[in-house]
């Protein structure tokens, strides 16, 4: 895949995480922000399946991106991680694994139905896992920095 | 610390500026409540009652928060007990109320505003009524953007956007007769996959049924669920974790059921 088929998907994308937003009812301020958050995920991600063939790795990777992206917005506008991350979560959400469970079971394809169905639930799993690891470490990453500036300024 | 030791221990020093606790669990309970109904994680909505009950500097504050239901109370040795529970039964998600009761509470604590403007605005934010919007624009840019970002071509991305718009009517019509949510799901996905089913067949040129259909149910994939679970579980909220997971994986089942009828069919 060539780098502007990647750009153009994940255009799409933004496109997409906007509209998700809308429906959500992010306030507007924040929609562009939720939707550019969403894009380079989507981006991280097709550049992670240029390494690997495992789709669990790159969705690992935009995922974590994804919160990494939304932690920033949250802190810069002082407002709920959520406002970002659910509507730019929405690119990495299994939802083709979900489709090809149903279109397999219909098929009486149960090998293939029963391989998406695990899937599905592990590409699941590791949005949840990215999710944990992003605000774990970046919550420890915070109170780190505030105990040094603390201590700086009792120093003072 | 001071504050502290004059509020606990001196009583008739305080009487002079003392505060309405009732007004201010008030104020809490309206927070939370709507909070609650906007689809805010259980830990959010603990951590804002818990920052507008702490205002009060009394000894005991409690807030207790599960997926259906509320529980906070006021205690000091100066005064009654205060106690409110409240029991919610709809839930949706609107960030944009979660947003603004986000505002309103950082002003609060910050000491911006008083008490009273605070229960005001938290009160006329709670009455407002569930705007129902016309979803159909954003609907054709979501299933239209998944098609592109899933590698489509232009003229799937036009058909997808036109299912989308189809689906949202669909959905105006459930809504408008107060269809089951589980319900809803199935017949919009099953409308969905058969106006797919019947696009791909009779119109001329080549398209992607698999990434039609894929882009097409995005709006109803339970992404926002799975989020907040994830969060829940996250902050130690198992209960409502766990509850939320449910909650995703009973609409994924009416997803699939609905596709399933809808490729069956056509």
């Amino acid at each position: 895949m060539d780098v502007v088929e990647m750009i153009r998907q994940s255009i799409g994308g933004l496109i997409a995480v906007v509209g998700f937003g809308t429906v959500l009812r992010v306030p507007k301020r924040f929609l562009i922000w939720g939707g550019i958050d969403g894009a380079i995920g989507w981006f991280v991600y097709l550049i992670a399946g240029q390494f690997t063939d495992s789709i669990i790795l790159s969705t690992f990777a935009g995922a974590v991106v994804i919160s990494v992206g939304a932690h920033i917005c949250a802190r810069v506008f002082k407002t709920p991680v959520t406002m970002f991350l659910l509507p730019a979560n929405m690119t990495l959400v299994p939802g083709a694994g979900m489709y090809r469970v149903v279109y397999y079971v219909l098929k009486s394809q149960n090998q293939m139905s029963t391989y998406y169905l695990l899937q599905t639930l592990q590409v699941a799993g590791t949005i949840a896992v990215a999710i944990f690891v992003v605000n774990i470490l970046l919550g420890n990453f915070i109170s780190g920095v505030r105990e040094i500036r603390k201590k700086a300024i009792d120093d003072k | 610390m001071e504050r502290k030791s004059v509020n606990s221990d001196a009583y008739p020093e305080r009487m002079g500026n003392v505060m309405d606790y009732k007004l201010l669990l008030d104020t809490a309970v309206f927070a939370g409540e709507v909070l609650m109904k906007s689809g805010a994680e259980t830990y959010r909505v603990e951590d804002t009652m818990y920052r507008i009950l702490k205002k009060s500097e009394l000894k005991t504050v409690e807030v207790l928060v599960m997926m259906t239901g509320f529980v906070a109370t006021l205690d000091d040795p100066s005064i009654d007990s205060l106690t409110v529970v409240r029991r919610i039964t709809s839930r949706g998600t609107n960030l944009d109320r979660i947003d603004r009761v986000n505002r309103i509470s950082r002003e609060f604590c910050a000491d911006h505003i008083t008490l009273d403007e605070t229960f005001h605005r938290m009160k006329d934010l709670w009455r407002e009524p569930e705007v129902h919007f016309r979803r159909i624009i954003p609907m054709a840019a979501i299933t239209g953007g998944f098609a592109i970002m899933f590698g489509g071509t232009l003229p799937e991305a036009a058909v997808a956007a036109v299912v989308g718009v189809i689906t949202s009517f669909v959905l105006i019509l459930c809504r408008k007769y107060r269809v089951h949510t589980f319900l809803e799901n199935i017949v919009c996905c099953a409308v969905m996959a058969m106006a797919i089913g019947i696009v791909v067949k009779s119109l001329p040129g080549t398209y992607n049924k698999d990434l039609l259909i894929i882009s097409s149910i995005m709006p109803f994939v339970p992404g926002a669920a799975i989020t907040n679970a994830v969060f829940d579980i996250l902050h130690g909220d198992y209960l409502s974790g766990v509850a939320r997971a449910a909650e995703a994986f009973v609409i994924a089942a009416a997803v699939a059921l609905g596709i399933g009828i809808g490729m069956s069919m056509i």
